[in-house]
């Protein structure tokens, strides 16, 4: 049975011996698969039993608890799949226009939730890494934009400089192509935080079916 | 709490029970994390950057895995052990470890000589090309492709010689010397 899972990768998953991608598989698998996750938490108590005769125990920094408590109350668990945050909250907030009748209270919406969205992504640059890269144009019209990618979480952070872009952000991953949702206008530019991809390393701006630009993790 | 109730609390995502955990288990994450990488800054980081990542996906633990603290540990390890890694290619150490490295058994630095008879005496009792490999994956940190090719062996030898290995140990080891650390 356990030659159907994951084989041998159990056990060189729990030594640490596979390469990160093959981890992050096995790593899947076992969130789907009880039968695997059991194997695998045996598989790992000896690692524990290792680790608890050859690791010497030392007191962990105070201020690495204070770091941890701090992030544990931005991070933002990845669900399924991810509704996109500005997208959802403004089609509520438009139904309850419809609703109330009062159409003032749509923009108020949209801007509130931009900003949680903004917040968020705020706080997770401010205390993660993270590295940055220029979408490279396809076409000479793309507006000028730019990816901040977060390691672990991989969050993503999307800057358009331009509000006039009714563009969306496509992800493009071995499993296939991912629409992470449309940058919402904030001032002078549009933005967009997706909180957790590991599994995406390059991403498109799109105008329907035209390629603006794309962007690479480094 | 207890660690059951921890783990409840974990499963469930109850916004306090990564600090809860954290808290519980920190010498454990911080030590295994420190002794991969040999330094406090990267260790730190690593812890952090590990728990958020496991944080971040709700499926990430669940009780048939096991105790949370065995599970983030291995999960702290394979982290520190990813990022020495990305190091040593960074700085093409990798190239050195594997081809100028001598063909000899790690040295095992245990004060205990209990604790050091046990797992010398586990390890002794394995054919000696799965303990090799498995020397070679726990102690260096060796990738499973990295050990084949420094071995000469094919890589689907080598896979299987460590997981039988691990199996053995498994059995070998008391299981009560996990709760120690």
């Amino acid at each position: 049975m356990k030659d159907q899972h994951m084989g041998e990768s159990i056990e060189l998953y729990a030594l640490g011996a596979l390469d990160r991608d093959e981890a992050r598989g096995v790593e899947a698998h076992a969130e789907e698969c009880a039968e695997c996750s059991a194997l695998l938490g045996a598989a790992e108590r000896t690692i524990a039993s290792l680790d608890a005769l050859t690791v010497p125990m030392l007191e962990a920094p105070p201020e690495l608890g204070q770091r941890i408590a701090a992030s544990a109350r931005v991070v933002v668990p990845l669900r399924p799949r991810r509704p996109n945050v500005a997208r959802w909250s403004a089609l509520a907030a438009g139904l309850l226009v419809a609703a109330v009748g009062v159409t003032g209270t749509r923009e108020i919406a949209n801007d509130r939730s931009t900003i949680a969205a903004d917040d968020q992504a705020f706080a997770s640059i401010a205390v993660s890494h993270f590295t940055h890269t220029t979408f490279t144009k396809s076409v000479p019209q793309a507006p000028t934009a730019k990816v901040l990618w977060g390691k672990s979480p991989h969050w993503l952070y999307v800057i358009v400089d331009s509000t006039a872009c009714n563009c969306d952000v496509v992800a493009l991953t071995p499993a296939g192509e991912r629409d992470l949702g449309t940058p919402a206008a904030r001032g002078n530019t549009a933005t967009l935080f997706v909180p957790d991809e590991p599994s995406v390393n390059q991403v498109e701006l799109r105008s329907g079916s035209v390629v603006l630009s794309t962007a690479r993790r480094p | 709490m207890t660690d059951d109730e921890l783990a409840s609390k974990f499963v469930a995502r109850r916004p306090e029970a990564l600090e809860e955990a954290y808290r519980a288990y920190a010498p454990a994450l911080y030590s295994v994390a420190r002794h991969v990488l040999g330094n406090d800054a990267d260790a730190q980081d690593c812890v952090h950057d590990a728990l958020l990542r496991i944080w971040s996906r709700p499926g990430a633990y669940r009780p048939e895995r096991g105790s949370l603290r065995t599970f983030l540990s291995v999960c702290v390890r394979n982290e520190a052990i990813g990022r020495k890694r990305e190091a040593a290619r960074h700085f093409h150490i990798e190239q050195r470890l594997a081809i100028s490295e001598p063909e000899q058994p790690y040295e095992i630095e245990i004060a205990d000589p209990v604790d050091r008879a046990r797992l010398t005496g586990a390890l002794a009792a394995l054919p000696g090309e799965q303990r090799q490999a498995l020397e070679l994956a726990y102690f260096r940190y060796l990738s499973h492709t990295q050990i084949a090719e420094k071995l000469g062996v094919p890589l689907g030898t080598i896979k299987s010689r460590l997981a039988m290995g691990l199996r053995k140990l498994q059995h070998a080891l008391p299981a009560q010397s996990a709760a120690t650390l």
